[in-house]
C-alpha cells in the first residue's frame, strides 16, 4: 500500500514538473529572443497597427468606402483623395482601410480552422497510430498533392462565393499542414517518461493529449500559424482578385485588384495601393513567424 | 534502386484514387447544379432534365464515379458543357503554353535562387546578405497576380520595354509541332517569331518563378551554410583550393540535396500559380482557362484539370524522392536494410 502511494505521488510528481515548467518558461523564453529580433519586431509594431486599423478604421476613413461618385472617377491621388479614386469615384484610401478589416479576418478566422482541425486530426493520428493514423494522413496526403490555390478554387465552386465561404475553402486547404506537425510531435513525445507515468496513473486520453502533449507542440504551431495568416492573407486576395472571392460591397484587396485590372494603362493607381496593402500585411506575418522560429530554433538563428 | 522506385510507384496509385474521390465529391456532389448556370436562368424544366440526362449527371453517383474514372484511363474525360468539345482536346491544346511558362519559370527561380543563396551564404551577415534576404523576403510576401500587374504597368506602360499579354504577336503564330513556341519557332527557323515569343514570356516568368526564387534562395542559403561548417571544408581551404573552387565544389555540391527537393516541391506551386499569372496575362494555358470553367460551372474540365495537375504534382515528387535517392546514398542503403 506504502509502495503504490509513493509511486502515485511521484507520477503526480513528474506530471506537475511537466505542466509547470515546460510550456510557460517556453514560450516566455521564446517571447523574450523574440524582442531581440528587430525584423521580427518590425513584424509585430505593424500587425499591432493593423490591427488597430482593421478596429478604428471607420474613425480614420474620410469616405464613405463604398460611396460611388460618377462625376468623381480614377481621379489621381491627390490632398482629397490619398490614394486616388476607382472607376467608380470611391475614395480608394478609405476601400484600403476597409479592406484591412476582412483579410484580417479571413486570414485569422482560415487560420483558427485550420489549426484546430488540423491539430485534433493530428492528434489523433500520432496518438492512436495504426488505421486511424493511416487513414488521416493519407487523406493529408491526398489534400497536400493538388496545389493549395486550385484546391481552394475548386472548394469556391462547390461551397459559392462569399466571405465566410473564403474563410471554409482556404481553413480547409491549409489542415494538413497543422496535422502533420501535430503529429509528428506526438510520435516524438508520446513514449516520454512523463507521458507513460500520466497514463499509468489512470489519466484519460483526452487529458494526456490536451494537458500533456499538445503543450510542448504549442510553440510549432504558434509559428506555422503566424506563416500561414501571411498564407492565408494571400489566398484570400488571390481568390478577391480572380473574382471567387468576397464579393461586393466589401472593400476587399484582392477584389479592387480584381476589378481594376482592365484600367491598368488608363489608371495604374487604382492597382498600386490595395497590392501594397496586401504586400505589406503578409510581409508582416512573415517577419514575425521568421522571427518566432528562430527564437524556438536556436539552429536556424542567423 | 529498382525496387525502390517501383514501391514509391506503387504508393501513387491510392494516392490518385483520394485525389479522384476529393474532386468527384466536390464538383459533383456538393456544387451546386450547372444546369441553370449553363442553360441559363430562364431554361425550361424540361430543357434542364434533357441537358442532365444528356450529361450523365442524373445517374447514380457511384456510376458518375465509375465513368470518370473509367474516362481517366481510356482518354475519354467528358466534354465541355459549352464548346462540346472533349475535355482532354481542351486541356492539350492549352497544356504546352503552361508547361512553357512553368518550365522557364522553374529555371528562372533555380538559378537565381541559388546564386542569391550561395552569395548570401558566402558573404554572410554582410550588406549583400541583408540585401538578398530581404529581397527574398518580399518574394514570398507579394502576391504573385499583383507582381504581375506591377510588372506590367513599369515595363509595359511606362517604359514600354516588352509586351503585357498573350503568347505572341498574332501574325508570328508558328504551326503547331510541339505546343511550346520558343522551340516551334526554332525548328522553324523563324527567329523573329522566337524573340517575340521570348519576349512575351519575360515578365510572366518573373511575375510567376518570384516565389519559387525566394524559396530556394532561403534553402540554398541555410543548406549552404550547414556545409560551409563542416570539416571537410575547412580541411580543402587549409589544402590552399582556391576559394570559389570550395565553394562550387565541395559546399555546393553536398548542399544541393535539400535545394533539389524544393526545386522538385516547386512545380506544384508553380502549377498553382499558373492560375494567377495567366489571369493577369492573358496567357492562353490550362491555368486561366479552369478559373473561367469554374466561374461558368463547366466542371468536366476542371475536374480533368485538376487530375492532371495533381497526376503531373504526385510524379514530380516521386522523380524528386528517386533523384534524392540517387544524391544521398544513405536512403537507398536504409531502404535495402529495413
Amino acid at each position: 500500500m506504502e509502495k503504490k502511494d509513493n509511486a502515485t505521488l511521484s507520477a503526480n510528481d513528474i506530471q506537475a514538473a511537466a505542466v509547470l515548467e515546460k510550456p510557460e518558461s517556453q514560450l516566455l523564453e521564446m517571447w523574450r529572443t523574440l524582442l531581440e529580433n528587430k525584423a521580427a519586431v518590425l513584424g509585430l509594431v505593424i500587425i499591432v497597427f493593423l490591427i488597430f486599423i482593421a478596429v478604428f478604421g471607420r474613425f480614420l476613413m474620410p469616405y464613405e468606402p463604398n460611396a460611388a461618385d460618377m462625376t468623381n472617377t480614377f481621379a489621381k491621388p491627390s490632398a482629397e483623395h490619398w490614394f486616388g479614386t476607382d472607376q467608380q469615384g470611391r475614395d480608394i484610401f478609405s476601400r484600403v482601410i476597409d479592406g484591412t478589416k476582412i483579410s484580417l479576418r479571413v486570414g485569422l478566422s482560415a487560420v483558427a480552422i485550420a489549426l484546430s482541425v488540423g491539430t485534433v486530426l493530428g492528434a489523433l493520428a500520432g496518438y492512436y497510430g495504426g488505421k486511424i493514423d493511416t487513414i488521416i494522413m493519407r487523406i493529408m496526403d491526398i489534400m497536400l498533392s493538388i496545389p493549395s490555390i486550385l484546391l481552394a478554387i475548386t472548394f469556391m465552386a462547390a461551397l459559392g462565393k462569399g466571405i465566410d465561404k473564403a474563410i471554409i475553402a482556404i481553413g480547409l486547404v491549409s489542415i494538413p499542414e497543422y496535422a502533420r506537425i501535430v503529429r509528428g510531435s506526438i510520435l516524438s513525445i508520446k513514449e516520454n517518461d512523463y507521458v507513460q507515468a500520466a497514463k499509468v496513473i489512470g489519466n484519460k486520453d483526452s487529458v494526456i493529449i490536451f494537458k500533456h502533449i499538445l503543450p510542448n507542440v504549442l510553440s510549432s504551431l504558434i509559428v506555422r500559424a503566424t506563416l500561414g495568416i501571411s498564407m492565408a492573407v494571400l489566398d484570400t486576395a488571390a481568390l478577391g482578385f480572380l473574382g471567387l472571392g468576397v464579393q461586393p460591397p466589401y472593400a476587399e484587396w484582392g477584389d479592387m485588384l480584381g476589378r481594376s485590372r482592365g484600367f491598368i494603362f488608363s489608371a495604374p493607381h487604382t492597382l498600386i495601393f490595395p497590392g501594397l496593402a496586401i504586400t505589406i500585411t503578409v510581409l508582416a506575418f512573415n517577419l514575425l513567424g521568421d522571427g518566432l522560429r528562430d527564437a524556438i530554433d536556436p539552429k536556424s538563428r542567423k | 534502386m529498382l525496387r525502390y522506385v517501383l514501391k514509391r510507384l506503387l504508393q501513387v496509385i491510392p494516392v490518385l484514387i483520394g485525389v479522384s474521390i476529393i474532386v468527384f465529391t466536390i464538383l459533383r456532389v456538393f456544387s451546386p447544379d450547372p444546369a441553370p448556370v449553363v442553360l441559363g436562368q430562364h431554361a425550361t424544366a424540361e430543357a434542364v432534365t434533357e441537358w442532365r440526362n444528356a450529361n450523365g449527371l442524373n445517374d447514380p453517383l457511384p456510376i458518375q464515379y465509375f465513368n470518370f474514372i473509367k474516362g481517366i484511363f481510356t482518354g475519354d474525360l467528358g466534354t465541355s458543357y459549352y464548346t462540346k468539345k472533349p475535355v482532354l482536346d481542351e486541356i492539350t491544346s492549352r497544356f504546352p503554353a503552361t508547361i512553357e511558362l512553368a518550365v522557364l519559370a522553374t529555371i528562372f527561380a533555380s538559378i537565381f535562387g541559388i546564386l542569391i543563396g550561395v552569395v548570401t551564404a558566402v558573404k554572410k551577415n554582410s550588406i549583400w546578405d541583408n540585401l538578398g534576404m530581404f529581397f527574398a523576403l518580399i518574394g514570398v510576401s507579394i502576391p504573385i497576380f499583383w507582381l504581375g500587374i506591377m510588372l506590367i504597368i513599369v515595363f509595359s506602360g511606362t517604359l514600354g520595354w516588352l509586351p503585357s499579354g498573350q503568347r505572341i504577336d498574332p501574325l508570328l503564330r508558328p504551326n503547331k509541332i510541339t505546343g511550346l513556341y520558343l522551340i516551334d519557332t526554332l525548328l522553324k527557323g523563324d527567329l523573329r517569331a522566337f524573340k517575340d515569343a521570348a519576349l512575351h514570356l519575360v515578365l510572366p516568368v518573373c511575375a510567376l518563378g518570384m516565389y519559387s526564387m525566394a524559396i530556394i534562395a532561403r534553402m540554398t542559403r541555410s543548406s549552404m551554410l550547414e556545409t560551409l561548417n563542416q570539416d571537410y571544408i575547412r580541411t580543402a581551404r587549409a589544402k590552399g583550393v582556391i576559394k570559389n573552387r570550395v565553394i562550387i565544389h565541395h559546399a555546393l555540391r553536398n548542399a544541393l540535396i535539400p535545394i533539389v527537393t524544393v526545386i522538385g516541391l516547386q512545380l506544384g506551386a508553380l502549377l498553382g500559380g499558373s492560375v494567377l499569372t495567366e489571369t493577369v496575362f492573358s496567357w492562353p494555358g490550362i491555368g486561366s482557362y479552369t478559373v473561367n470553367c469554374i466561374l461558368k460551372s463547366d466542371f468536366p474540365v476542371v475536374q480533368g484539370v485538376v487530375m492532371l495537375i495533381a497526376i503531373i504534382f504526385v510524379l514530380m515528387n516521386l522523380l524528386v524522392d528517386i533523384i534524392y535517392a540517387f544524391l544521398d546514398p544513405r536512403i537507398k542503403y536504409s531502404k535495402k536494410e529495413g
